[in-house]
C-alpha cells in the first residue's frame, strides 16, 4: 500500500500543473470541478485501460487512480500490419506510461493482476499483495481459445503464429516472412465473427502482398475465411485487384474456407470440406475471447466476452466493475482501438459520476477505422453510436464506408489521414508523439 | 405457399399432420384476447400453435443452440440437439425451427430417422431482427420438445460488407463423409451447396423484386432408405449449410437438393465403417 | 491539398455562419452541460489529440478556434457541403446541430 502514500503526495504536487492547463469551458466551470473522493484500480494498459486512467484524472483529479499493467513498453496492434508491410519500424508502434505518471498522477504498477475478488473490492497483483478499489475498470483485451481449432496450441503459434497480438508473436511472423522462398504461398486463416479488429485479417494480406510484390513477386497470398462476408470487403477486393491483381485469392466459408485442423509442423491446414493447403508461411488468427482476468472477476458470459450496460460499460453481471475494449460485447461497435479509447471515456464518466453522486449525461461514441491496402491507398469506416432503446445503436444516417468510386487523390488522403489518427489517439490515449 | 409431397414412405400419416401445420398459409400472430393469455414465445406463433396441436410441450432433453449475439443476421450457426435413443421404437422423427421475427416464422423442417443414430442437426440462418428462435421436436412416440434462444441481431459498422452469394442455381455441392466412420458410433455428416437462396423479398439493382428462387428440400438416403430429410424456407443462409448424422453401415449414401423450381443436384459417396 | 480543403472549408464560413445563427437559438433550447460536451468532443480527439490540441499535415489542430469557424464548418460536414472531404462528412451526420455546437464552444474554450 505504500504506492498510495507516495502517489497521493505526487498527485497533490501535480493538481497545480493540470489544473493550470484545465480548459475553462464557456459554461464557465472548470473541467474537474466534478468532485467525490475514491480509489480507481484500472487493470490493462492498452487503449481502453490507459484512456480510462487518464480520464479518471482529468474528470476528476482528486481521485487515486491506479493502473495495472506488466508491461513499460506497450505495443499496439494497429499498425503493425505495416511494419509487416515494411511501411514501419516495429518500435513505432511502441509506447510508454510516462505522461500518465508524471503529468496526470496516475500510479502505474508494471505488475500483473492474479486475481479480482468482486465482494471483497479487491485486486491482487504478481507479488501477491492487493489493492483495495470503489470501482474497478477492466480493459483485458482478447485471450486465444488455444481449445477452439483442432492442432492450434500455444506450441503450434510457435511454428505458425497468430500475430494476433502485437509483441514477439509480431516479429516472428516478419522474420518467417523475410525468410519465405520466392513463388512460396502465405496462408491467413482469418475466424468467425466476433474477434478483434474485423478489417485487420484483410489489411495484414493487403500489406503482406505489398511486402511480397516488392520484394518476393512470384509468391501468392490465400485467405482461408470462416465467413462469407467482412468489412470493407468491397474496398479491399477493388483495392486488391488494382493493386495486386491476382495475388491474392480469398475463399469464403461457403466456398470451403474454414480452417478446421492445424499441422503446424508442416505448415498445413485443413478445410470443412477436407481440402488441405499447404503454406511456406501460415498466419492462423484463431477464435478469441475476452481476457482471463475477465473470467476471474465472473464478468464474462456463455459466449466468453463480456456484457455490459449501455450507458456506462458497468459490467451487467457485478456491479462496480466497468469493462471496456475487445473484452466486451458492445456490436454494434466493433472491436478497434478507437472504440476501447472512446468507451473507456463513457466509462471513467460514469464512474466519477456514481462516486459524486451525480446524474451521468448520456453516453456517445464514435469509431474511424482505416485500412491501408497499399502505400499512398486508405480506405476507412465510420460510425457515430449512441444509447436507443436502452441498446448501443448506430446513429441513423451517420457513417459507413469511403466510396467505391473515389478517386486516387482521395484514397491518397485517406492514407495520410490514417497516419494523423494513429498518431493522435496515440497522443490521446498514452501522451506519446513519433519519435 | 404450395404442399410439397411427402417423400417418407414409413411415416406419411404423422408427416402430412405435422407439415399442414408448417406449411399451412395462416396469419403469423394471434389475434390481441389470444396474445394477451400466451405464456410462452411459442405460443405466440399460429404455425407452433398448430403444430402442437394442443399438446403441452417438454422443454427438457432438447437444446437449441445460437450464439446470443449475432453481427451478421445474413448467416448464424443454429443447432438443434434432442436427448433421444433414435431407436426403432422411440426416435425423433421432426425438429420443426422457426424465427418468430422474421417476415415468414418458417426457417427449416428437418425429419429423421432411426438410421440417423442421433438426433442433432445445425444449419445456418437468416434472422432479420433481434428475436425468439423457436425450436420444436417431436418424437415417433407423440412427446413434443420445445427450445426458444433469444438471440440479438446487430450489423457492426466494422462488419458492413457488401457483396453476397454469386452462386445462380445449385452449384458445387459438397459433402464430407468421415473416412473411416466406427460403426456404432453416428458419423458426422457436412454438406454445402453454392446456392443463392434469393427471398423474393429483395430487390435488385433496377428496383424490381428479384424473384423467389431457394433450394426447398435436402434429403439423404442410405441404399434407398431414408435417413434425414430438410425442408428448408427462405430464412435458410444462402450456400445452405447442413450438418447431421448417419449410423454407419456399409452402403452408398445419396444426397439430393432440389430447387424450387424442381431441378434437383445429386451426389452419391461411399460409407464404409471399419 | 490539405490547405486547399480548409480554404475551401472556410469560404464556406460566412454563408454557414448565417445559419449558425439559426441554429444556435434552438440548440440553447436543449441545454447541452458541460459534462456532456466533454463526452462528446471525446470522440473528436481520437483523430485530433486530446482537447483538439494535436495537429499535424493531414488532420489539423481545432483547439481554440473560434466557435462560429468550427460550427459552420462542422455543418457544412454534416450537410455534405463541404468539397473534397473523406470522412468528417460521415462523422458529422451522427450528431444533431445542438451537439454540433456543443462541440465548437467547446474546443472554441480551449486555451493554452
Amino acid at each position: 500500500m505504500k504506492h498510495f502514500i507516495t502517489n497521493r503526495r505526487e498527485t497533490l504536487k501535480l493538481l497545480g500543473a493540470t489544473g493550470a492547463v484545465a480548459a475553462l469551458g464557456s459554461w464557465g466551470v472548470p473541467a474537474w470541478s466534478n468532485g467525490g473522493p475514491g480509489h480507481v484500480v484500472v487493470v490493462g494498459g492498452g487503449f481502453g485501460g490507459a484512456t480510462a486512467a487518464k480520464y479518471l484524472k482529468r474528470y476528476n483529479p482528486a481521485l487515486q487512480v491506479t493502473l495495472v499493467e506488466p508491461v513499460e513498453r506497450f505495443y499496439t496492434c494497429p499498425f503493425t500490419n505495416l511494419y509487416l508491410g515494411g511501411l514501419r519500424e516495429f518500435e513505432s508502434v511502441g509506447h510508454d506510461y510516462r505522461e500518465l505518471k508524471d503529468r496526470y498522477g496516475v500510479n502505474v504498477l508494471h505488475t500483473t493482476a492474479q486475481d479480482i475478488d468482486a465482494a471483497a473490492h479487491t485486486v491482487t497483483l504478481g507479488d501477491g499483495s492487493t489493492l483495495r478499489y470503489d470501482r474497478l475498470v477492466l480493459s483485458p483485451g482478447i485471450e486465444i481459445r488455444w481449445d477452439a481449432l483442432e492442432g492450434y496450441g500455444e506450441d503450434a503459434a510457435e511454428k505458425a503464429p497468430h500475430a494476433w497480438k502485437a509483441g514477439e508473436q509480431t516479429l516472428l511472423l516478419k522474420r518467417q516472412l523475410e525468410a519465405m522462398d520466392d513463388g512460396g504461398v502465405f496462408i491467413l486463416s482469418a475466424p468467425a465473427n466476433p474477434f478483434r479488429c474485423p478489417p485487420g485479417p484483410y489489411e495484414r494480406v493487403s500489406m503482406v502482398a505489398h511486402y511480397l510484390k516488392t520484394h518476393k513477386p512470384r509468391s501468392k497470398v490465400l485467405l482461408l475465411d470462416s465467413k462469407d462476408g467482412f468489412s470493407k470487403q468491397g474496398l479491399f477486393m477493388d483495392g486488391w485487384a488494382e493493386v495486386y491483381g491476382d495475388m491474392i485469392e480469398w475463399v469464403s466459408l461457403s466456398d470451403d474456407g474454414r480452417v478446421v485442423r492445424v499441422d503446424a509442423d508442416r505448415l498445413e491446414v485443413e478445410t470443412e470440406f477436407g481440402e488441405r493447403h499447404q503454406a511456406g508461411v501460415l498466419n492462423v488468427v484463431p477464435p478469441q475471447k475476452a481476457g482471463w482476468i475477465a473470467d476471474r472477476a465472473g464478468v464474462t458470459d456463455e459466449s466468453g466476452w463480456v456484457p455490459i450496460k449501455p450507458a456506462t460499460f458497468e459490467s451487467t453481471q457485478v456491479s462496480d466493475i466497468y469493462v471496456v475494449g475487445d473484452a466486451t460485447v458492445a456490436a454494434p461497435m466493433p472491436k478497434s482501438g478507437f472504440v476501447a479509447n472512446a468507451q473507456a471515456k463513457v466509462a471513467a464518466m460514469a464512474i466519477v459520476s456514481s462516486l459524486a453522486e451525480r446524474e451521468m449525461p448520456p453516453a456517445s461514441w464514435a469509431n474511424t477505422c482505416y485500412s491501408i491496402i497499399a502505400p499512398g491507398y486508405g480506405i476507412s469506416v465510420a460510425g457515430v453510436y449512441s444509447v436507443q432503446d436502452g441498446a448501443i445503436a448506430e446513429v441513423e444516417g451517420s457513417g459507413g464506408i469511403s466510396p467505391r468510386d473515389a478517386d486516387p487523390d482521395f484514397r491518397r488522403r485517406e492514407a495520410e489521414h490514417a497516419v494523423g489518427w494513429y498518431n493522435a489517439i496515440c497522443q490521446d490515449t498514452w501522451g506519446t508523439r513519433p519519435a | 405457399m404450395r404442399l410439397t409431397k411427402p417423400v417418407f414412405r414409413g411415416d406419411r400419416r404423422s408427416f402430412l399432420r405435422s407439415g399442414a401445420g408448417v406449411l399451412g398459409v395462416g396469419g403469423l400472430l394471434l389475434s390481441a384476447p389470444s396474445l394477451l393469455l400466451a405464456r410462452q414465445p411459442w405460443e405466440r406463433l399460429d404455425v407452433v400453435r398448430e403444430l402442437l396441436d394442443g399438446s403441452e410441450p417438454s422443454t427438457t432433453g432438447i437444446d437449441l443452440d445460437l450464439p446470443l449475439v449475432s453481427e451478421d443476421g445474413s448467416s448464424v450457426s443454429l443447432s438443434v440437439s434432442v436427448d433421444s435413443p433414435m431407436s426403432d421404437d422411440d426416435y425423433v422423427e421432426s425438429i420443426h425451427v422457426f424465427g418468430a421475427g422474421n417476415p415468414n416464422p418458417e426457417i427449416a423442417a428437418f425429419r429423421l430417422t432411426p438410421a440417423a443414430g442421433k438426433a442433432v442437426v445445425a444449419t445456418r440462418v437468416r434472422l432479420n431482427e433481434s428475436q425468439t428462435v423457436i425450436a420444436v421436436a417431436r418424437t415417433s412416440r407423440g412427446e413434443m420438445k420445445v427450445a426458444t434462444r433469444d438471440v440479438r441481431v446487430t450489423v457492426s459498422g466494422c462488419l458492413s460488407r457488401n457483396g453476397d452469394s454469386s452462386a445462380m442455381g445449385l452449384d458445387n455441392p459438397r459433402v464430407r463423409v468421415p473416412p473411416n466412420p466406427q460403426a456404432g458410433n453416428p458419423a458426422e455428416i457436412l454438406t454445402l451447396i453454392n446456392h443463392p437462396m434469393e427471398t423474393g423479398l429483395r430487390e435488385g439493382e433496377d428496383g424490381e423484386l428479384i424473384p423467389k428462387r431457394i433450394v426447398e428440400r435436402f434429403q439423404v438416403e442410405l441404399d434407398g432408405d431414408p435417413v434425414f430429410e430438410a425442408e428448408l424456407y427462405q430464412a435458410v443462409s444462402a450456400n445452405p449449410y447442413l450438418r447431421f448424422h448417419v449410423k454407419p453401415r456399409a452402403g452408398e449414401l445419396r444426397f439430393s437438393w432440389t430447387e424450387d423450381t424442381g431441378e434437383t443436384v445429386e451426389v452419391t459417396e461411399t460409407l464404409d465403417p471399419a | 491539398m490539405i490547405k486547399s480543403v480548409q480554404n475551401n472549408a472556410r469560404a464556406l464560413v460566412v454563408g454557414a455562419l448565417m445559419l449558425a445563427g439559426t441554429v444556435l437559438s434552438s440548440a440553447q433550447a436543449e441545454e447541452i452541460s458541460y459534462n456532456h460536451a466533454s463526452m462528446l468532443a471525446g470522440s473528436c480527439f481520437n483523430c485530433h489529440g486530446t482537447d483538439g490540441r494535436y495537429g499535424e499535415d493531414s488532420i489539423p489542430s481545432i483547439a481554440g478556434q473560434p466557435a462560429g469557424v468550427l460550427l459552420a464548418q462542422l455543418i457544412a460536414f454534416k450537410r455534405d457541403e463541404t468539397p473534397n472531404t473523406t470522412v468528417m462528412n460521415r462523422i458529422a451526420k451522427g450528431y444533431t446541430e445542438a451537439e454540433l455546437e456543443a462541440l465548437a464552444n467547446y474546443f472554441a474554450s480551449i486555451r493554452d
